[in-house]
């Protein structure tokens, strides 16, 4: 009875505070600092330094910043330009044409990031203009950018997967290696879209699209523009599936070869590298005060009770793995609505976590499920970061670009309930590489 | 005078920041190319931890007044320009307090560090409190950051982090 009690307190707490416009790490900090008062018999203050300096200095942590600052190196060179024209040629004959560079720019670009925020960002202030000066369909322009965009945490890199890594002891490699056949399905489910779309939609042809149709030569001479990006890829991934680097130093690998990258297009300066170097802190200062803030949280939880009571209660409740799956989809679809997703990762992963495991749920196969969920929230109004950014490039009214988004949305519904259906497109991959 | 060296206490700690992230990279780097030449950089994974540790602490206050630090602006932006003030206020204060209280103890924690002279098991053995420094170091000025914002506040100004535009996408 105490237990409820004071985690109703705890949640009603969060939520006036959350609302308040308080930060979500200060939030979560005096969340973790009543609980730790109002149960745990030492001085809270001390337990929170304590944990607070023990947790930020891990090993598998540094990968986020220097995965970061590669993805803002690049964002200051003309390399989305150079997708664009490498994979244009090659759209023209799919229905859709242009509209799938969008995909395939954001596919091959998301290899690169770890972020989908910047992976719409790179891909859509080239390719936006160029679909708008064109004449195609802007609610598919917009919403296809969108959705594509939220691939950027999916495929490997990811910022989302190395906190859930990170939240949950299970191997970022891993993660990363399982994120690459869900990616490549919505990449799939996206370009079908854009084509059957296109086919029913003749009336809104694009008006001013001329391409003459390119010889399979011209094709692979335009290609040539994407062998940077694509040793870059090789060099990066594989350094980390080949055993030779852990993903830190395959970032660090990554953030030399944007360099060099960015020193053969001729983008490197003092001023863009200091530039990147400060966008890198800022995100990672942002993400790691949660991260620390989320540390706290956990602990605390933990003298509560409260984590291994609700698993009890859930595995008591009789609930199969499957109805667990999806009580938890819909909650972080709705959540994702209000919060962005980092957030929500550190926010419930101190309950959700053991109650995962209680259930007998693989936490790698979970945590490629939550990212997926997690995407969604990226483009579900009134709060998604992919709307805000293409809002950011584009002047639209932010009603306008998500009513784009919605095929997009249902798209992604669909690859979670096959995701469900079909474990293995998540485990086939990590379960055939030994790391 | 007070303003000018504030905004500079500000920004040094940010540049320190951004500073400590190429720190990271450039030990991880040492240790590929040690490992490829069969020298052991000694600690190099110790210093990029430290790195790390340390622009997360020291970047804090700079971010903080970017309004990069994430929160939920739904409720906020709905409420009207008196009551958001309001409501604003109560938050910064709660955020004030909370940061002051977390300060001390980061001193403590620090001073105590000090005291009993722990060091790192690495090739190199660090004393324990020169990494500590950093996270002490930004927790107060993330501090001294809050104070600032609230006296601005109590003065009828709006927060730095109020309705910044600045075109920095954060890669999360």
């Amino acid at each position: 009875m105490e237990i409820l009690s004071s985690s109703v307190l705890l949640i009603v707490l969060l939520f006036a505070l959350l609302g308040g416009g308080l930060w979500i790490a200060i939030t979560l900090g005096i969340i973790g600092f009543v609980a730790l008062w109002l149960n745990a018999p030492v001085e809270p203050g001390q337990v929170m330094a304590t944990i607070i300096w023990g947790q930020s200095s891990s090993w598998p942590l540094t990968a986020l910043p220097m995965f970061i600052w590669m993805g803002e190196i690049l964002f200051r060179t003309r390399v989305s330009e150079d997708m664009f024209k490498g994979l244009a040629p090659w759209t023209s004959g799919i229905p859709g044409r242009l509209m799938h560079v969008n995909v395939f720019a954001s596919t091959v670009f998301a290899a690169v990031s770890g972020s989908s925020t910047a992976t719409a960002a790179t891909i859509g202030k080239i390719s936006l203009p160029e679909l708008l000066k064109r004449g195609y369909d802007q609610r598919m322009a917009y919403g296809s950018l969108a959705g594509a965009g939220t691939l950027g945490i999916l495929i490997p890199p990811s910022v989302a997967m190395i906190i859930y890594g990170f939240l949950t002891d299970v191997s970022i490699a891993k993660l990363f290696i399982a994120g690459v056949f869900p990616g490549l399905l919505l990449t799939v489910l996206f370009s079908g879209y854009i084509a059957g779309w296109a086919l029913l939609n003749p009336g809104k042809r694009p008006t001013n699209d001329e391409d003459a149709a390119t010889s399979l030569r011209e094709r692979l001479y335009n290609s040539r523009r994407l062998i940077p990006i694509v040793i870059l890829i090789v060099a990066v991934m594989g350094s980390i599936y080949g055993g030779v680097a852990a993903p830190t130093e395959a970032a660090v690998l990554g953030v030399v070869g944007a360099l060099v990258l960015s020193a053969v297009y001729r983008s490197l300066t003092w001023e863009t590298f200091v530039a990147s170097l400060f966008g890198a802190m800022r995100t990672s200062v942002m993400l790691a005060f949660i991260l620390a803030a989320s540390s706290v949280l956990t602990v605390a939880m933990g003298y509560t009770g409260l984590p291994r009571d609700l698993a009890t209660w859930i595995g008591g409740m009789g609930l199969s793995q499957t109805g667990l799956i999806i009580v938890l989809g819909v909650l972080f679809v709705i959540l994702g609505m209000f919060i962005d997703g980092i957030s929500i990762l550190v926010l419930t992963a101190a309950i959700i976590i053991p109650m995962v495991q209680q259930a007998g749920i693989d936490l790698l196969w979970f945590g490629v499920y939550l990212v997926v969920v997690v995407e969604i929230g990226l483009i579900t109004p009134p709060v998604g970061f992919n709307l805000f950014v293409i809002q950011g490039i584009s002047n639209k009214d932010i009603v306008f670009i998500s009513r784009g988004a919605i095929p997009f949305f249902l798209l992604m519904l669909v690859a979670v309930v096959l995701i469900v259906a079909f474990p293995e497109i998540v485990t086939y991959l990590p379960d055939q590489v030994r790391l | 005078m007070i303003r000018k060296s504030l905004n500079a206490l500000y920004t040094a700690s940010g540049a320190l920041a951004a500073v400590a992230v190429f720190v990271i990279a450039a030990f991880t780097l040492a240790q590929i190319v040690g490992r490829m030449l069969n020298i052991i950089v000694p600690s190099a994974g110790d210093f990029a931890t430290f790195g790390l540790s340390a622009s997360s602490f020291l970047g804090l206050a700079y971010v903080l007044r970017k309004g990069e630090h994430i929160r939920v602006q739904l409720v906020l932006d709905r409420l009207g320009t008196a009551a958001r003030r309001y409501v604003e206020f109560v938050s910064l204060i709660l955020a004030t307090l909370f940061v002051g209280y977390l300060a001390y103890y980061a001193i403590k924690l620090l001073y105590q560090t000090y005291i009993f002279g722990e060091y790192t098991l690495g090739l190199v053995p660090i004393p324990k409190w020169m990494p500590m420094t950093f996270m002490t170091v930004g927790i107060v000025v993330l501090f001294i950051a809050l104070l600032d914002e609230l006296i601005a506040m109590i003065r009828g100004r709006n927060p730095s982090y109020f309705d910044v535009k600045d075109d920095h996408i954060s890669q999360a």
